[in-house]
């Protein structure tokens, strides 16, 4: 990978130091010059700056107030501080009130300036580098408490019906009753109870496994989601129409997860008295993305849902005999961000549900 | 048979199953009311004039929880707090969901799933 230019912030309030600095250094950094703090503000805000450098003495604010005024909303920005004098009450104040990361004493040599700045860059892209893993660890964690609460609900909670149950059949058996006709609700729980188990090992093989981009057959894709689901309700009538020109490349094994949630949530999520149940897919794919479309005309999701359908452990009410896990959607939204992709969901209350995909092409680049 | 009057809600719909046929064949009650989500068993109570006995509350439901139950259960005006006694029942064994049950002041007591018949008579008498 190229390494990035370095883009540094100067400040001055001498132009002449300005120009002598962008004169030594203007091939080996992006370099932006100011005399005003004001504008100084401005670029932070809008250029990721990587290092600033400031003077100590200046006429409307000093180079350790500038850092300490910028510490708070730029935290990444690396901080050396210029000054002719080497006044101890400055360095004290540099070290506690600025959080100066480098002190550079006037008149700088250009080769060890350049080598300052050189690793305050890598200190910048450490300070990156861990904020971005510490973000990544914080929201493992988060899944983490949420798995385990929901474990000990969602894989406890088929077991108990199901011990339950037992112990009723026992009753039964002793007051001459019928045991079996429980069978059929321990059936279902353990059901239940595999399709969580499924869920999961889904999720954690997304999660994991590498990307692995190979030529993408639509046609073929789809036929075998829902060959492989139209049989969990016979009644829903699939229209398909899938037009592909040109070859797309993308990871196969997620597409097919994205499909076979999708679809099967479409089929699962009918109106109980719906006399023409219709799932709709179609593809429109080239050699630069496609776009995918699945649509129900089912229960729908309400408008106050929407937005927190695709967050792990998500369920809504449903006079449904097959409730969700609250997993299904989460494994989309995991599955799209691994290959690039996008989706959008547009639903009526009571009319249906349409879920909208755009694929990237992955191929080469 | 004993009179009480026994509420259940629970999102599960084999254990509102089993927990009514439970509290039948046990001779707790032979009158027993269910409902499979918070929002219409909280409709019930404001719109009946005779109190449950006793309400078997599940903790884990979607949209409105245990807990959701509880906080709009005390809103409304019409109840006397003191006719129903409410267990929550759970397969969780989640630490914080079973103490902030138990210390909940309308929860008589936490009951774990799947539903002892001997634990809830004892409770009871």
């Amino acid at each position: 990978m190229n390494k990035e230019r370095v883009r540094v912030l100067y400040i001055d309030d001498e132009e002449n130091n300005l120009k002598a600095f962008k004169a030594s250094f203007r091939r080996d950094f992006e370099i932006y010059t100011v005399t005003d703090p004001n504008e100084a503000y401005r670029i932070l805000d809008e250029i990721d700056i990587h290092v600033a450098l400031a003077d100590q003495r200046m006429p409307r604010v000093s180079g350790v107030d500038f850092f300490e005024k910028i510490q708070e909303k730029h935290p990444d920005v690396v901080s050396i501080l210029i000054t002719a004098y080497t006044n101890s009450q400055t360095i004290i104040d540099a070290v506690n009130k600025g959080k100066i990361n480098q002190y550079v004493v006037k008149p700088w040599d250009p080769t060890s300036l350049k080598n300052i700045i050189d690793s305050s860059y890598d200190v910048h892209s450490a300070r990156k580098e861990l904020k971005f893993k510490n973000d990544e660890l914080s929201k493992t964690n988060d899944e983490l408490n949420r798995f385990v609460y929901s474990a000990s609900h969602d894989l406890r909670a088929p077991l108990m019906s199901i011990l339950g149950l037992v112990e009723l059949s026992r009753l039964e058996k002793n007051s001459g009753g019928d045991p079996y006709v429980y069978l059929d609700m321990i059936e279902r729980s353990v059901t239940k109870l595999d399709s969580f188990i499924q869920n999961i090992i889904e999720y954690y093989q997304n999660a994991r496994a590498e990307s692995n981009y190979e030529s993408i057959h639509f046609s073929y894709l789809v036929n075998e989601v829902v060959e492989t689901l139209k049989n969990t309700d016979p009644n829903v009538k699939f229209n398909i129409d899938i037009q592909q020109e040109g070859e797309m490349f993308s990871d196969e094994f997620r597409i097919h997860v994205i499909l076979n949630n999708l679809v099967s949530n479409a089929i699962k999520y009918q109106k109980n008295d719906n006399a023409n149940p219709e799932v709709t897919i179609s593809v429109k794919a080239d050699s630069d993305k496609a776009h995918i479309l699945i649509r129900d005309n089912g229960v729908g999701i309400l408008q106050e849902h929407l937005e927190s359908i695709f967050k792990m452990f998500f369920r809504t009410k449903t006079d449904n005999r097959a409730p969700g896990t609250g997993i299904g959607l989460y494994i989309v939204k995991e599955a799209l961000s691994k290959i690039d992709g996008e989706i959008k969901v547009n639903s009526v209350f009571g009319e249906g549900t349409t879920f909208e995909l755009n694929l990237p092409n992955l191929n080469k680049s | 048979m004993n009179s009480l009057q026994i509420m259940l809600v629970d999102d599960n719909e084999i254990d509102l199953f089993l927990h009514e046929k439970l509290i039948r064949l046990s001779g707790i009650s032979d009158s027993v009311i269910s409902f499979t989500t918070a929002r219409e068993a909280l409709s019930y109570l404001e719109k009946n004039n005779t109190q449950p006995d006793i309400i078997l509350l599940d903790i884990q439901m979607p949209e409105m929880d245990g807990f959701d139950f509880l906080k709009a259960y005390e809103q409304i005006t019409n109840l006397n707090f003191d006719i129903t006694q409410i267990f929550m029942v759970s397969s969780s064994l989640d630490f914080s969901d079973i103490s902030k049950a138990k210390a909940n002041p309308l929860v008589t007591e936490f009951i774990k799933k799947p539903l002892n018949v001997k634990e809830l008579k004892s409770h009871l008498s």
